[in-house]
């Protein structure tokens, strides 16, 4: 109840601060849909974490943020290339892809993909290294409103395991491919904070089979769960 | 304070909660039963079928009617009073209650995925002429085949499904050791991810353990702060395995008491005592071994004393005629319970499991080595060991493929897995 409430008062104090005109000078974002200037580069730091199901994870696994970074380049004709690399050492991940956006005054709508390559590797306690690798394609689209320099996106992800495979040693102890491991919901916000800086928030909920945050579980249930990801960053 | 930091200090903590609330509630995973009451009216008026006559059910049967939720072949053993049924396609088993009426013999349960959350209901009935008839005269019949329903989980099952009898079920024959594979449920029959019925470690999925097609069991043990071994796998009480609001930290910071008023295994069930659980396996299940997951050095001299009080009952009940033979083996998994074990006066007397080297099963005098699956099928290794008289257990294969694979290339006694199930049916289907 006190979350629905802390939403209210957050969305309504949007309302309230901002003004009714569409003005979207000092705008600084990476994943809102709003299109911007041809050309032009912006990108976010910061770290990722996701909770995995602790059924799944149980205590051996130690869950550790991913420090990650976000690109946008921005393309004419409302086109933009995405990026993002991550890393926490032992899950390593770099995607590339695409989205295209339209607006109409403070709403913007955006639809993209972007592909993800991910590696993972452990040595375990009883010294047997493991690892893992994949790739995920990730269609998405996203609805963002602006309140004057605070932007809030919403964005809907379908998660489709390309390939997937993983080893201990060099024996390969489960792969899949082509596979729907489900979908993500996330609500992301882009404001400015403190003197120049602006910061990226967000939580994304994921509803997956196999996510490779939890690889390192060798969960062998074929099952959806749901994953919980929080977001931070500073936006460059 | 600007108006923008007040919003993303309010956004950050409504962000925060939101996670916190949702990274407790992703813990809680739902048990995966149907709703049994629908189908027990079938067992309405049956009674107990004879032992003798459920041994003459048990067998590989084809699938006559049903193949595409069950697949070709499925092997059908009794645990007791139930039928459990152990299938290929989609590691599907059943659990099913027996009961026999008129010259039938009836069975009613349900059906699930071993590996995944679907799970339906279903009834089987021997009918007087294909076969029930001279079973319940103790006569194998020339031929034999089951009718029945099967669907979802919440209505009558209306699919059918037709088993016919093809042949017994494999035993395997060997000169070294006496002849037995163990199928060794993990954690007491499964990891509370698996969804079984109950929590692991419990003493109730551990008489469940059977009806999974397992003869062995392997179980966690800790000690309380009193000093009391205990049935649990992790080092802290956590929303994985319990439910107890004000219980965090380590299990070995409460008292036995402490635990068994303030917090119950995720399925409502006590954390059993040590105590609780040999009791319950050597008078209530037919369970044949019980390899102790010794988690703490400092338990190997209570366990010891307890392993011993269980295997003389065991012996008094197997003279009895009343229980088949019980080996209770301390498991051996790292160099620190391995000293503390083997500084133990009695300890080459003492059944144990080792997973450290062939070497130290030896010094130890441990009647089976237990290597990580991982190693390979060590073929050479585990030939040598049965020259010794010893055995070799393989932990913990959940694969289908690479259970099927060790079947058949392996030389191991036993595997230890989260999947009985599974290696129920690929050990039993073998000719």
């Amino acid at each position: 109840m006190k979350i629905h409430v802390l939403f209210v008062i957050y969305f309504f104090s949007g309302f309230l601060f901002s003004s009714a005109q569409d003005n979207d000078s000092g705008r600084v974002y990476v994943l809102f849909p709003q299109e911007a200037v041809p050309y032009s580069f912006s990108g976010s730091i910061g770290a990722t974490t996701t909770f995995v199901p602790r059924p799944i994870a149980e205590e051996e696994i130690r869950q550790i943020p991913i420090l990650d970074a976000n690109f946008r380049y921005n393309l004419p004709v409302n086109f933009a290339l995405t990026g993002r690399l991550g890393s926490n050492y032992i899950t390593n991940l770099a995607s590339i892809g695409a989205m295209w956006s339209i607006s109409y005054r403070r709403f913007s709508l955006s639809f993209g993909d972007y592909s993800t390559l991910w590696y993972g590797f452990a040595t375990m306690e009883n010294s047997f290294d493991v690892s893992a690798i994949g790739w995920l394609n990730t269609p998405h689209v996203s609805f963002g409103i602006a309140f004057d320099e605070v932007l809030i996106s919403v964005r809907g992800e379908l998660l489709y395991i390309t390939s997937r495979s993983t080893r201990v040693g060099d024996i390969e102890i489960a792969s899949e491919k082509n596979v729907v491991a489900g979908g993500s919901f996330g609500i992301y916000t882009e404001q400015p904070f403190f003197r120049n800086t602006h910061l990226l928030l967000g939580l994304k909920i994921n509803n997956l089979s196999n996510a490779y945050q939890s690889w390192l579980a060798f969960s062998t249930f074929n099952d959806r769960l749901t994953y919980p990801e929080f977001m931070i960053g500073i936006l460059l | 304070m600007t108006i923008n930091q007040l919003r993303s200090c309010i956004f950050i903590l409504t962000i925060l909660l939101i996670s916190w609330q949702l990274g407790a509630c992703n813990s809680e995973l739902r048990i995966i039963v149907p709703n049994t009451e629908i189908v027990a009216p079938a067992l309405k008026g049956t009674s107990a079928i004879p032992n003798i006559s459920r041994k003459l059910i048990e067998g590989v049967y084809a699938v006559q009617q049903g193949k595409a939720r069950f697949g070709d072949t499925v092997i059908l053993k009794h645990d007791r009073e139930s039928l459990s049924i152990f299938c290929q396609k989609n590691s599907t088993y059943m659990v099913l209650r027996s009961g026999m009426k008129d010259s039938s013999i009836l069975y009613a349960g349900y059906w699930r995925n071993a590996q995944s959350p679907q799970t339906g209901l279903c009834t089987l009935e021997i009918r007087n002429k294909d076969g029930a008839g001279d079973i319940l005269q103790t006569i194998r019949p020339q031929t034999l085949t089951i009718r029945g329903a099967v669907g979802g989980s919440e209505v009558q099952p209306n699919e059918p499904l037709i088993l016919e009898y093809v042949r017994p079920l494999f035993e395997r024959k060997r000169e070294r050791t006496d002849g037995k594979f163990w199928i060794i449920a993990h954690r007491g029959g499964g990891r509370n991810s698996d969804r079984l019925p109950f929590s692991e470690n419990s003493t109730e999925l551990i008489k469940f353990a059977g009806k999974l097609g397992a003869n062995g069991v392997e179980i966690d043990i800790r000690l309380t702060k009193d000093g009391i071994p205990v049935l649990y796998h992790d080092e802290n009480l956590n929303s994985r395995l319990v439910d107890g609001e004000y219980m965090v930290g380590a299990i070995g910071n409460y008292t036995f008491a402490q635990l068994q008023v303030l917090c119950r295994l995720k399925n409502g069930e006590r954390i059993p005592t040590l105590d609780d659980a040999l009791r319950t396996i050597v008078d209530s299940t037919n369970l044949t071994s019980v390899w102790l997951d010794i988690k703490e050095p400092a338990a190997i001299e209570k366990i010891i004393a307890m392993q011993k009080t269980y295997i003389e009952r065991a012996q008094l009940l197997q003279a009895a005629g009343k229980r088949d033979t019980l080996e209770i083996f301390s498991g051996l998994a790292t160099d620190e319970i391995y000293q503390a074990f083997v500084a133990h006066p009695e300890h080459l007397q003492i059944p144990s499991i080792c997973e450290l080297s062939i070497s130290q099963t030896q010094k130890a005098n441990s009647k089976v080595f237990a290597p990580r699956w991982t190693l390979g099928s060590l073929q050479n290794e585990v030939n040598s060991l049965h020259s010794e008289n010893r055995r070799a257990f393989v932990w913990t294969l959940d694969q289908p493929e690479f259970i099927v694979q060790f079947l058949n290339e392996g030389n191991y006694d036993g595997i230890l897995t989260n999947y009985p199930t599974v290696v129920a049916y690929n050990y039993y289907i073998r000719r």
